[in-house]
């Protein structure tokens, strides 16, 4: 996924891992691919921004992880969402509503209007 | 992790911890894992999608970029993580355990309470006596560089005959020093007194100190206002000018801003505020409320032999106080050849002036510290015991604990989070109590102890109580949380015989229990020895009758009383009228009250025999200057002779009397009364008076003291001098006569206070004050100290007794008698006792030795003491154990069978 530039960094991948969490644990690869399935191959996420984003959301205690076994039994490291994680998922959405708006306002007026 | 509630997750999270802290899995190698899965999942999932194999793995390494700087970020990013986790489980179970210790407390109100309160008294007792050394003897003096600061005064050597521990320096002297020495940086005289100062709400009494224009910055103190003395304020003849000290600034001024530049009458002159000095500041002591230049003329310094000045120094850079006391001694001994009046072995000695101010209590105050450090020892002793009891008493429950997993440092830090907890509060309390108690102490009479003014509860003392606090949470705490870590109760678990864990901690509490006699007995002995050298010191005789006496003192300003014929009118129309006054037999008028401190010697030469050497003293004594009413108003007997009367006419003659003491030393074999002396040394017409009476001895320097050589120079005529003590016998209360006697001096002068209004007891005890306020003190230690030791004996033996009740059970269905019954129970407690106080009898023996100068008339060895006390304790240790044992051997035998 290219990465937009401003203040949206690191938000939007957090938002979306968080959110992915919150349809039920998943390991890292797990994270990936529904982010892409879900987007339609639209966003593709990079290892390199991934792994350090899910190592900070655990650090910080949005996330939490444990070792498991996948259906193919291979041994690997799930992640879950916490409690404090789901109030910082429904944060997040909601400042990432308001960037939708604000940009939504100025460039595509109409639909805004629609969808508003 | 940690967010679910519930046993199920705790267990399998308690299961998880224990799996991983032993396969500890390092972070990198997780890290390593978890990547190598992901890059293998897109490698299979681009296969899929049609890619050969090594297009396959370039598109998935591609997506993780540098892979080595992704596994060290998040190599790093883990650890982080690891390290917040450990922390918060740390402050989790920190947590646990506080909440688990008040829970704890809460359940057992009494022994909390016991505990809580006792070690709030061992606490605050010793964070009370530790204020006030600490702002006695710790605090640096408030100048800068304290340490250089030295006192100089002169001493005479034992060859000179005088038994004068310190004296002042006279002002050839001073200006010598200051040129010649090179080891002191600077010397600055002054000089302390009172003055009188005027005010619209009536005229006080005000100590003052008088000081050389260099001293105030030699102490390196600046002014919080103003500014101090500049060599032309110190020249004699100068404008008046003062320079107040903090807390009267506050008090008679109001904290007024504006005081600099306003105008104050002193002894009826004025004079310029030209500063304030900073708070906490004070100079010699606190008594001096008023600075004022000292008006040293350097052209015209007074007599070589004259000592009348005071003297504070600083080294030199880099000079030690030895170095600088050899070479004034040096200096000082080129003087013994130079100048014949030094021959008779007069030298200078320095002091710190820290010394110099708090030396004479010193060692009365770390008497007291040990003394207090000694019943706290007693009390974290006792709620070792209490605490030991109930660590056997909670056997299974700890037992539990172990089971689950709680490592031996947890359940020791368990324990020991409690015991801080007991600690804290009773240290909160405990510095409550100190609060109360270092307020209660100020508020004695100041001169009791020096620097008095600088104690009180501050940041280092609070720093000392939690301290304290943590320290006796540790001792008393160690013993019961050791002995939990150790796992013993496993075997609680198990149901295994109590008494093999019984044993082990009640062999323990009975050490403690010697500890507490021990510590006990050397408490006990100090205070018996101190309360015993107090009471021998009450019973000398002081030489005068103190009872029934009314003094205060009245000083005339020269400016309203600027002829003798003035000043011998006032006396004269103040005596008289203060004899008329009802309920006064007799008054009279006095240089200086004894046991008031200081005092002059005055150098004298007895008729007929040939004057010595200037200045050297060979004949000198302590004077007292006075009416002949003096004697029959102090209630000193005559012991020959005759006292005249006074008159009131011009020209009757100067009379003296002299003590027992100063006639069989200067007139041995013979009879003074009737011979002359002169106090006119060295003049052409001398003034020859005569020996009237010898009276008895008065121990005027202090009742410990050898009593000095007296003598009474008795105008029968008029008075001259302009400051006199006013002594009244009175028949009643004498306190009663006060306003009496304002009322009288008001009708002759309204301008003259009435100052130092004290009763002669009164005076007589401050002397004493310092003493009994020590004996006072550790009596009170040692009460509590024996009180607590005793409580502590019968807890001991009552815990015990109360396990052992079923084993009691079946010897009394044995048949076995009460009274052996009562013994063994009685051996329990008394036994450990008894070699504690064997013990601490031989500890007080070693330590006795260090009271020796404390104590007035009574060998630190006293056989008595030793004796009788070890007794009396042993008899108390006796009764705590029999006590209880005797309770418990009344149960009946098929009750305590049921007992289990």
């Amino acid at each position: 996924m290219t990465p937009p530039q401003g203040t949206h960094l690191h938000g939007t991948l957090d938002a979306l891992i968080l959110k992915t969490l919150s349809h039920g644990p998943r390991h890292g690869y797990g994270v990936a691919r529904w982010i892409e399935e879900t987007t339609g191959e639209t966003i593709r996420v990079e290892e390199g921004s991934l792994y350090p984003a899910l190592y900070r959301l655990e650090k910080q205690g949005f996330l939490a992880s444990e070792w498991g076994r996948t259906e193919l039994d291979r041994r690997a490291k799930f992640y879950r969402l916490t409690e404090k994680g789901e109030s910082r998922l429904g944060r997040e959405t909601e400042e990432w509503r308001r960037f939708m708006e604000g940009v939504c306002r100025v460039l595509l007026p109409s639909f805004a209007a629609e969808a508003m | 992790m940690t967010d679910r509630r519930g046993i199920a997750p705790s267990l399998l999270r308690l299961g998880r911890r224990i799996r991983a802290s032993i396969w500890k899995v390092p972070v990198d190698e997780e890290v390593e894992e978890e990547l190598s899965f992901h890059l293998e999942m897109r490698v299979r999932e681009y296969e899929a999608r049609g890619a050969d194999p090594a297009e396959a793995r370039r598109r998935a390494a591609a997506g993780f970029g540098d892979m080595d700087r992704l596994k060290a970020r998040c190599g790093e990013l883990g650890r982080e993580r690891e390290r917040t986790r450990e922390r918060h489980a740390w402050w989790d179970e920190l947590r646990q355990d506080v909440r688990f210790g008040l829970r704890q407390l809460r359940r057992s109100p009494l022994y909390a309470a016991v505990a809580v309160l006792t070690l709030a008294v061992g606490i605050g007792a010793t964070t009370a006596v530790f204020s006030v050394v600490d702002g006695v003897l710790l605090k640096p003096l408030p100048y800068e560089d304290p340490d250089e600061l030295v006192a100089l005064w002169t001493r005479y050597l034992p060859s000179s005959g005088l038994d004068i521990p310190r004296f002042e320096l006279s002002g050839p002297e001073v200006l010598d020093y200051r040129e010649q020495s090179q080891a002191m940086g600077a010397v600055a005289p002054y000089g302390v007194g009172s003055v009188t100062l005027g005010a619209d709400d009536g005229p006080a009494r005000i100590g003052a100190a008088f000081v050389d224009h260099r001293l105030l910055p030699l102490l390196g103190v600046r002014p919080a206002l103003g500014r101090v003395f500049t060599e032309e304020d110190d020249l004699p003849g100068a404008a008046g000018t003062a320079v107040l000290s903090h807390g009267m600034w506050r008090d008679r001024f109001g904290g007024d801003p504006g005081v600099v530049g306003s105008t104050i009458t002193v002894d009826g002159e004025t004079g310029r505020v030209i500063g304030v000095m900073p708070d906490g500041f004070a100079f010699p002591t606190a008594e001096a409320r008023i600075f004022f230049p000292l008006g040293f003329d350097e052209q015209s310094p007074g007599g070589r032999a004259s000592h009348g000045l005071r003297a504070v120094g600083r080294l030199a850079q880099g000079v030690a106080l030895e170095g600088a006391r050899a070479e004034l001694e040096a200096i000082t001994a080129v003087w013994n050849d130079e100048f014949e009046h030094h021959a008779m072995g007069h030298f200078i000695f320095l002091r710190p002036l820290r010394d110099d101010l708090v030396g004479p209590v010193r060692e009365t105050l770390l008497l007291l510290l040990a003394a207090v450090g000694l019943v706290l020892l007693i009390v974290c002793v006792n709620v070792a015991n209490l605490q030991l009891a109930r660590t056997e008493w909670r056997h299974r429950e700890l037992g539990v604990r172990a089971a689950l997993g709680a490592g031996g440092g947890r359940l020791v830090r368990q324990l020991l989070s409690e015991s801080l907890l007991l600690a804290l509060l009773g240290g909160g309390l405990g510095l409550a109590l100190a609060w109360w108690a270092t307020g209660a102490v100020t508020g004695i009479d100041p001169t009791a102890v020096p620097r008095l003014e600088e104690v009180g509860v501050d940041v280092r003392v609070v720093l000392f109580a939690v301290g304290l606090a943590a320290l006796t949470a540790l001792l008393f705490g160690a013993a019961p949380g050791i002995r939990a870590g150790r796992g013993r109760h496993l075997d609680a678990l198990r149901g295994e015989a109590k008494s093999s864990g019984g044993r082990d901690g009640a062999r323990f509490r009975r050490v403690l229990v010697g500890v507490e006699a021990a510590v006990g007995v050397v408490v006990v002995v100090g205070a018996a020895l101190v309360g015993r050298s107090y009471w021998e010191l009450s019973r000398v005789d002081p030489g005068i009758d103190p009872e029934g006496v009314l003094t205060s003192r009245v000083s005339l300003p020269r400016a309203d009383y600027p002829s003798a014929a003035e000043v011998g009118a006032f006396w004269d129309a103040f005596l008289e009228r203060a004899g008329a006054i009802p309920g006064v037999d007799d008054v009279s008028v006095l240089s200086r009250l004894p046991f008031a401190g200081g005092g002059s010697r005055w150098d004298f030469l007895p008729e007929g025999r040939p004057p010595p050497p200037p200045g050297v003293p060979v004949w000198n004594a302590k004077v007292t200057v006075g009416t002949p009413e003096l004697f029959p108003v102090m209630g000193i007997p005559v012991r020959r002779g005759r006292i005249p009367e006074r008159t009131a006419s011009e020209g009757a003659p100067v009379v003296v009397a002299v003590n027992e003491t100063a006639a069989r030393r200067f007139w041995p074999g013979e009879d003074p009364v009737g011979r002359r002396v002169t106090f006119d040394m060295g003049a052409e017409d001398p003034a020859w008076l005569p020996i009237v009476a010898i009276v008895g001895d008065v121990r005027a320097d202090g009742l410990d003291e050898t009593v000095p050589d007296q003598m009474y120079v008795l105008p029968t005529g008029p008075l001259g001098s302009r400051s006199f003590v006013v002594a009244a016998r009175t028949s009643g209360d004498p306190r009663s006569l006060t306003s009496a006697f304002r009322a009288v001096l008001g009708e002759l002068d309204p301008a003259l206070p009435l100052a130092e209004v004290r009763t002669l007891e009164g005076v007589v005890g401050a002397s004493v004050a310092r003493s009994r306020l020590a004996a006072i003190l550790l009596a009170a230690f040692a009460a509590v100290g024996l009180f607590l030791a005793a409580i502590g004996i019968y807890g001991v033996v009552a815990y015990s007794v109360a396990r052992r009740t079923r084993e009691i059970g079946i010897r009394a269905a044995l048949g076995a008698e009460r009274d052996s019954l009562v013994r063994l129970m009685v051996r329990e407690g008394a036994i450990p006792a008894v070699l504690g106080i064997v013990g601490g009898l031989g500890a007080a023996f070693l330590v006795a030795g260090l009271l020796r100068d404390l104590l007035f008339r009574v060998d630190p060895r006293d056989p008595a003491t030793f004796l009788l006390l070890p007794a009396l304790l042993g008899g108390v240790a006796l009764l705590a154990s029999w006590i209880p044992a005797r309770r418990a051997t009344r149960i009946s035998p098929t009750e305590a069978l049921r007992e289990d």
